[in-house]
């Protein structure tokens, strides 16, 4: 393995993400490189320093559900609860519409019949009411 | 872009066409792939943690909206970042105008990563000062970097994943994964070098 190699591997070395082979290769290297050497202890302080500093601040786990939930998915859902929403006002109306309706016919109706039947029972009572305290 | 552009339906174009079919898990998967980047460019901006996460999850849902605009899918991470950069900079003016006008106790513009503690220890105030300080470089070169290094990068350091997890959601290999980082950290030590002179030197 030459330098460049080498170098390459450094970040991957000390992650700890090289495989057993490729570790032991870039340690051999490393064992007879001091150039190499030098970088791997810039790179460590380097990889060390940031993580360090940047500690704590990775994005949530919440982060991708919450930009899903903002999508035209759930947005259609919403959509989809307010037409069920419209649907079932509209049925209530009309519902509560028709039973108007029904009241007013209703009452219509017994008004006509008394109306229909007031003459009647006048009609039968008047000409008898002339004549009855007679 | 495009002649990266994986074979197998797993690149950014590919996933971009998914996505226009209406296939919701594609999106997800742009989503991991530029997460921490463009988190990484709120962060810049932002003073405060939720703040930049906010922005960064308004990035992805304006990318969804404006997708089918989108004339050259390979073109996504450019288009994504030009995206993040401007409502970055829009909540940055509109935080530094709250700020001119005395509502709310916003920071002055460029404090970012405010009401960050220390992640361990009492560090006196200086300390604490230049730790904001150390943490505001190193995000704004992490978010300057070319877009695919900013990508490793901020996967890296900014959302701490192993390589595995690397691999699986930028789809490369082991080895295109650890060039990748290598050049993104030869960049990061050169941007940084004025905060950390000594480990500026490279050789690769």
């Amino acid at each position: 393995m030459n330098c460049q190699e080498t170098k390459e591997r450094l970040p991957a070395l000390i992650d700890n993400e090289l495989g057993p082979e490729e570790r032991a290769e870039v340690e051999r290297h490393l064992a007879q490189c001091e150039d190499c050497r030098k970088e791997k202890t810039r790179q460590e302080k380097f990889t060390t320093s940031v993580k360090i500093s940047l500690e704590g601040l990775k994005p949530s786990d919440r982060f991708i559900k919450g930009v899903i939930d903002k999508l035209p998915e759930s947005a259609g859902k919403e959509r989809e609860a307010q037409a069920a929403a419209a649907r079932r006002k509209t049925t209530i109306s009309l519902i509560v519409a028709i039973v108007i309706i029904v009241l007013a016919v209703a009452v219509a109706v017994i008004h006509a019949m008394r109306r229909g039947a007031a003459p009647g029972a006048g009609g039968a009572g008047a000409p008898a009411s002339p004549g009855a305290p007679r | 872009m495009a002649a990266e552009e994986a074979a197998d339906g797993s690149g950014d174009a590919a996933l971009v066409r998914r996505t226009l079919a209406g296939d919701r898990g594609a999106f997800e998967e742009l989503i991991r792939r530029y997460m921490g980047a463009v988190y990484a460019l709120a962060l810049r901006e932002a003073p405060a943690a939720s703040d930049a996460e906010d922005i960064a999850q308004e990035c992805f849902v304006r990318a969804f909206h404006g997708l089918e605009g989108l004339e050259d899918p390979a073109a996504f991470r450019g288009w994504l970042k030009r995206i993040a950069v401007n409502l970055a900079r829009d909540s940055a003016r509109s935080r530094a105008r709250r700020s001119e006008l005395g509502e709310g106790a916003a920071p002055p513009e460029g404090a970012g990563l405010a009401g960050y503690e220390a992640p361990s220890g009492d560090p006196s105030a200086s300390q604490k000062v230049r730790l904001k300080e150390t943490r505001r470089e190193i995000i704004a070169a992490i978010a300057s970097l070319p877009e695919e290094y900013a990508q490793v990068a901020a996967m890296k350091y900014v959302e701490n994943l192993d390589y595995l997890e690397m691999e699986r959601r930028l789809r490369i290999s082991r080895e295109a994964l650890r060039k990748r980082l290598h050049r993104a950290n030869l960049m990061l030590r050169r941007a940084l070098r004025r905060i950390f002179p000594e480990l500026a030197e490279d050789s690769a």
